[in-house]
């Protein structure tokens, strides 16, 4: 009826109120949008690959050279071959520290989340409280009583303080997790108590299959986590022999001198893992983040 | 992507401010032979008379890369003099503060440390220094050292309240650069050691050039420093020296009668002239609209008061004809420093192996490492080096003798009694004028309530 209505008043109606007009205009206006945005996210990464391929005198010039020229690959040579900057020793510290803290906040975030999410227990609710409540906690508050504790455990210089925390818990991994628990049906989980099953079994045979999206999240947000993280292991770690990436990258960026060219070159080649972590994981990571209500929804 | 970029050179621009009392990272060309070694060194024969040392020595710094390689040098050399201890050392490329910081509060600093002249006051107020004069006196077990092997005037940075705490890593006074192509062109003769005030503004005037549009193209002197930061206290001091003033007291607690003192107000109002009334000197505004480049390298200032640090760039700049000269005289020679030093921690548990290393890389062969690197306090080693006959280094190394104590160094609270408002008082100076006199009395007068509290 409406319809007929507005196809019989069509030529009354301003071309600006059609239907056809506002959806043309709303998109002009989204698309406008995204686009500068798009542009404000891009541009770093441009800037930055940009700058991997320029000398310093380049780098600062004004007006700015879109294009180098000449292309400086050199800076990837200066970067990678610096003896003091051993960057196999540390990928292979970061990959250590990688695989024992995301292992170990793996394996302790589905037991607890399951545990608040399914299991009964008195003041379980208090409890989720005081976790979530640990959120508020800025880190530089508990950094030295921290430091303090793990120096008088003789810890100190070792990967210990860096992994062994994230084998009880993680406050964020496990609030995203028994969110995520919560939308499992708890027929599945029935069902599987009738065929025999304990609560090890719907573990094992029905929450983590069901739960790869937000364990995707989980590893993938961590892998960012633990590959930029940079004063947790600078405090820790006292030997350059055990430092990581990203504190190796801060050699170009020394207190009083930047080496902008390698230090971007180095940046653009450190990057890449994290991009092909990110393409790998994509899907399950986008699901997981719609589903748990990352997205604010 | 302008705020971007804005950003970007903000950050670059921040760097090269920390950079301001950098030692310097350039290596610098040396001339001495690999056997220099100091006299105070104690041949390797004689070690079994001291005891014998073991164990651990960390040692922190807050050097990178390249920078590490005095201190892998000096280590090596150590470890063949006192093979029983084991040296580690702990490079912290950024963060350097913080992570002594939480160290401090458990008490597992590193033995020996690298310190910066703006922390010195903080932690000796920490009580994290272990005073080092019974070391140097030898009442701890140890050969006595003789302090006459350093320039005074360097080795007395390392004191507060005439407590020695520190040994010098490497510093750099405020010397004078200049382009000997534009001043044969304008007909002016070479700064000498014996300038003044007016022989510097006489030539500044007529090393300015203004072309057809009215534009600035060539300033006749850039300074406090190289880059465009007319409000740093450090390469303004010597200004306030030389004309006999200061500002703030030998003991730290008054400012009044010193910073709006005559002569301080004199020297403030003489410097901010060249860029007010004289426009000899780029503006901040100035600089940064040419884009942060180095204005004295590329010919656009004729002259360059900054530290040490750009030299080495310099020298091997073939296409730079360029001289060096100290300072000028204003009623008296004076200059100001840079410096960076090496302390021992209070709570060190192996220090008579923590005072053998200070002690290698301070005054002993280890100083000869870092000596490649930047300008040591070691008399003999710098005279080793040539660098006080050198053409470029040698006008520094005169005006050693004439370099103050850093005020920075009689209070904890200097940068936010004192320099901070200062700076901000100059700043507002520089933007609406005013009266100098009335300004820094009131500066003063915060300054003392401030340090009084």
């Amino acid at each position: 009826m409406s319809a007929i209505n507005s196809s019989l008043n069509a030529n009354r109606i301003p071309f600006y109120r059609s239907t056809r007009f506002q959806n043309i205009l709303k998109n002009i206006v989204v698309y406008i949008l995204l686009v500068v945005l798009s542009f404000v996210f891009v541009f770093p990464f441009f800037w930055m690959i940009d700058s991997a391929l320029k000398s310093d005198a380049q780098i600062f010039l004004w007006p700015p050279q879109w294009i180098p020229n000449p292309i400086q690959w050199q800076n990837f040579v200066t970067a990678f071959t610096n003896p003091h900057l051993p960057f196999l020793t540390f990928f292979k510290n970061t990959m250590t520290l990688e695989i024992g803290i995301i292992v170990g906040r793996l394996l302790s975030c589905i037991l607890i989340a399951y545990g608040f999410a399914r299991l009964e227990a008195p003041g379980k609710n208090f409890w989720f409280g005081v976790l979530l409540a640990t959120f508020m906690v800025p880190g530089a508050v508990t950094m030295i009583p921290k430091y303090i504790l793990f120096n008088k455990l003789g810890w100190v210089n070792t990967y210990l303080p860096l992994i062994v925390p994230a084998w009880f818990g993680e406050s964020y991994g496990i609030f995203l997790m028994r969110q995520f628990f919560l939308t499992i049906p708890r027929e599945l989980e029935e069902a599987a108590i009738m065929d025999g099953a304990n609560t090890y079994h719907i573990l094992r045979y029905v929450i983590v299959p069901l739960s790869m999206p937000v364990i995707a999240v989980i590893t993938v947000l961590s892998f960012k986590d633990i590959w930029n993280d940079f004063f947790t292991p600078l405090l820790y770690l006292n030997n350059s022999s055990k430092y990581t990436l990203s504190i190796g990258l801060a050699y170009f960026n020394g207190q009083y001198k930047v080496a902008m060219g390698p230090l971007m070159a180095a940046s653009v080649v450190l990057l890449l893992p994290l991009v092909i972590v990110f393409f790998i994981a994509q899907k399950a990571f986008v699901e997981g983040i719609s589903l748990t209500g990352l997205t604010g929804r | 992507m302008k705020k971007l970029l804005f950003a970007l050179s903000m950050l670059v621009i921040a760097s090269m401010i920390l950079a301001a009392c950098a030692p310097t990272t350039t290596p610098v060309p040396t001339q001495a032979p690999a056997t220099a070694v100091p006299a105070t060194q104690v041949p390797a024969t004689e070690v079994p008379t001291v005891p014998q040392l073991s164990g651990t020595v960390r040692v922190g710094s807050w050097d990178s890369a390249d920078a590490l390689t005095p201190f892998n040098n000096a280590i090596a050399s150590f470890k063949v003099a006192y093979p029983g201890v084991t040296v580690q050392l702990e490079d912290v490329p950024t963060g350097y503060g913080d992570k002594l910081l939480a160290e401090f509060a458990s008490g597992t600093a590193p033995d020996v440390f690298q310190v910066g002249d703006g922390d010195v006051a903080k932690f000796a107020v920490q009580g994290v220094f272990e005073p080092l004069d019974p070391y140097i006196a030898g009442t701890k077990g140890n050969d006595p050292l003789d302090t006459s092997v350093f320039y005074p005037a360097i080795a007395d940075i390392g004191k507060v309240n005439g407590t020695t705490y520190l040994l010098s890593k490497d510093y750099s006074p405020l010397m004078l650069y200049y382009n000997k192509k534009f001043f044969d062109a304008a007909g002016v003769a070479y700064p000498t050691a014996n300038w003044t005030w007016t022989d510097l503004l006489n030539a500044a005037q007529k090393l300015t050039i203004t072309d057809a549009s009215g534009k600035i193209s060539q300033w006749g002197i850039q300074l406090p420093d190289g880059w465009g930061d007319p409000l740093w206290t450090r390469g303004i001091l010597p200004i306030i020296y030389q004309n006999g003033g200061d500002i703030i007291s030998p003991d730290g607690k008054t400012v009044t009668g010193y910073l709006n003192s005559d002569a301080t107000v004199q020297a403030l109002q003489w410097y901010t002239d060249l860029f007010l009334k004289s426009k000899v000197a780029p503006s901040k505004a100035d600089v940064a609209a040419l884009s942060g480049q180095d204005l004295f390298q590329t010919g656009k200032a004729a002259m360059l008061w900054t530290g040490v640090w750009p030299l080495g760039g310099y020298i091997k700049d073939t296409t730079m004809n360029f001289g060096t000269a100290q300072l000028p005289m204003g009623k008296q020679r004076a200059n100001s420093i840079c410096w960076a030093g090496f302390a021992m921690y209070s709570k060190s548990q192996n220090k008579d192996a923590a005072w053998a290393f200070l002690r290698w890389i301070g005054a002993d062969q280890g100083a000869q490492a870092f000596a490649d690197y930047a300008l040591t306090a070691v008399k003999a080693i710098a005279d080793s080096q040539g660098k006080t006959t050198d053409p470029y280094y040698g006008p520094v190394m005169a005006d050693l003798a004439n370099v103050h104590p850093l005020p920075d160094f009689t209070t904890m609270k200097f940068n936010d009694c004192l320099n901070t408002p200062f700076m901000a008082a100059l700043e507002g100076y520089f933007a609406n004028g005013g009266d100098l006199k009335t300004i820094m009395t009131g500066v003063a007068t915060a300054a003392d309530t401030c340090l009084s509290k």
